[in-house]
């Protein structure tokens, strides 16, 4: 017996393109914030310096990157809301952007409140790479 | 050095890797003493929580000896004995100030791999999973310790490694239950799961006050331990036809005042819902087995509480209506073993709290796969297998 189905062929196909047509197209620009338990200035310091400032965007391919900051009273007095601006060499799929900006400005926080950057450099493993840092 | 390697799903090998080194100037290098299986291991080693790369070292619960430490390191030196919570804290950012040490901004690497799952990263813990921040885990003879001051706590005189070990993970997960549920004198509290974790977990709500501690379990040597060591009842759920009404008559039709969730997302149990689970799981159609959650929800009095520590996927059928018609208060986390350490140090000290009976296979870290697969299937009585590396 032949079962018709309560919807024509068409119509899912319709429906799937649409649903592809609202996938963001790769992006080369993405921003991401957080507060930083840092004055503004500790935190402009950071970024101007050119070694914290590769330590901040290691790894990620970036045409051009900038830094917003503003006060951010909620994380105690003095502290800073960071916002990183990144423009990358090539674009990156749906919201990856977002989160290369968000692992730039993951590491300043933590450069700045804790004076280093999170890592598995020289990680031991039963592995060719062992010892490299791994995205 | 030596370390014991996940290699694939159901595949630990133990290989010669790197020995790791100073990194950071905030990072000590510890000589593994003891590090313990875990029962979230067993998540990885069966493949149920990604994230894992051929060759990680695995391991997370341990004490050891500093080797050497860290410029910017003040309290540490090397020869001290510590213990070292699972989860890493920075000891700045807000969420440490606060005490939420699991919750750390600043300790893990790769945030970007957790971001899409949690929505926010959790802080990093070694040997578990890339997510979780990629460090190389315990089951090695030496490990790396970011931000060691605050990290590593010394291991009083008095205090045995045996002791100490559990210190890291397991009794502090179990504590931290047990704080949650707020307990009142006299109250009644359920655990599910007779592990380590569990364990800990009845024994702290005792500590905690607890008038009684009631252990779910169908392991007959885990339930004796629950009975002996702690001083719980128990239920053998495997020889009952519903833990729910064996709770509402042990309880006086009232149910427990809060219950703690000790099993996570590979639960045993009964009936069809438990073959629904792990047909499912088994499918990779869903990620967690979560029989004692949902069991543990529906035994909680009314306005009561429950705890979760028992580790967790992205459980579906989850009865949020249940809670909600009840009144119920869901507490969780993953263990914030530094707000704990001070406390638990103590108890220890004064003879209240003893977690060394934990550890039932004691062998060399050469040993470690069979210590895993003894472990795993629950053979010849083990609650914890810990390798002396």
């Amino acid at each position: 017996m032949k079962t018709k189905l309560p919807i024509s062929k068409d119509a899912v196909l319709g429906k799937a393109q649409a649903v592809v047509a609202k996938v963001r197209p790769g992006a080369t620009e993405g921003r991401r914030s957080l507060p930083i338990r840092r004055p503004i200035e500790d935190v402009q310091r950071l970024w101007s310096d050119e070694a914290a400032r590769a330590a901040v965007l290691d790894g990620i391919a970036v045409a051009e990157a900038s830094l917003q900051l503003v006060p951010d009273d909620r994380e105690g007095a003095g502290g800073s809301l960071a916002t990183v601006e990144l423009r990358l060499e090539a674009a990156v799929p749906g919201m990856a952007t977002q989160a290369l900006a968000g692992k730039a400005v993951r590491r300043l926080k933590a450069l700045a409140e804790t004076g280093e950057v999170p890592t598995t450099e020289g990680n031991p493993a039963a592995r060719d790479d062992a010892g490299e840092e791994t995205a | 050095m030596r370390a014991l390697c996940w290699m694939g799903i159901n595949d630990l090998q133990v290989n010669t890797v790197p020995d790791p080194s100073i990194v950071n100037p905030h990072d000590a290098i510890l000589k593994v003493r003891l590090t313990t299986t875990c029962g979230s291991d067993l998540h990885l080693v069966d493949g149920y929580i990604p994230g894992m790369r051929e060759g990680d070292v695995i391991g997370h619960e341990y004490m050891g000896e500093v080797v050497e430490a860290g410029r910017e390191t003040t309290r540490l030196k090397p020869g001290d004995r510590v213990v070292v919570p699972s989860f890493l804290g920075c000891g700045s950012c807000w969420y440490c100030e606060h005490d939420h040490w699991s919750l750390c901004d600043n300790t893990n690497p790769k945030p970007e791999l957790q971001e899409p799952v949690l929505g926010y990263p959790t802080g990093g813990i070694p040997g578990y999973t890339h997510p979780f921040g990629g460090y190389a885990g315990s089951h090695a003879e030496y490990i790396r310790v970011p931000h060691a001051d605050v990290n590593c706590f010394q291991v009083p005189e008095g205090i045995a490694d045996e002791q100490a070990l559990f210190l890291s993970d397991a009794v502090p997960t179990g504590y931290m239950g047990a704080d949650f549920c707020d307990i009142q004198p006299g109250d009644t509290v359920a655990v599910w799961g007779c592990g380590g974790v569990g364990l800990m977990a009845q024994r702290s709500a005792l500590l905690l006050g607890a008038g009684r501690v009631i252990a779910i379990d169908r392991l007959p040597e885990r339930l004796a331990l629950a009975r002996d060591k702690v001083g719980a009842e128990t239920i053998d759920y495997s020889e009952t036809d519903s833990v729910l009404e064996e709770l509402r008559e042990l309880t006086g039709g009232r149910g427990p005042d809060a219950c703690i969730e000790a099993v996570g997302m590979e639960a045993h149990g009964t009936g069809p819902q438990y073959a629904y689970d792990r047909v499912k799981q088994a499918m990779h159609l869903h990620s967690d087995r979560g029989s004692a959650l949902r069991e543990a929800a529906m035994a909680c009095r009314k306005a009561g509480t429950l705890a979760v520590v028992g580790v967790y996927g992205v459980i579906d059928k989850f009865p949020l209506g249940v809670l909600m018609n009840k009144g119920i208060t869901i507490r969780t986390s993953q263990q914030p073993g530094q707000r704990y350490m001070p406390r638990m140090l103590e108890h220890v000290q004064k003879g209240e709290l003893d977690p060394s009976f934990l550890l039932t296979h004691r062998m060399s870290l050469e040993e470690g796969p069979r210590g895993y697969e003894i472990f795993k299937e629950k053979r010849d009585g083990c609650v914890r297998a810990a390798f002396a590396p």
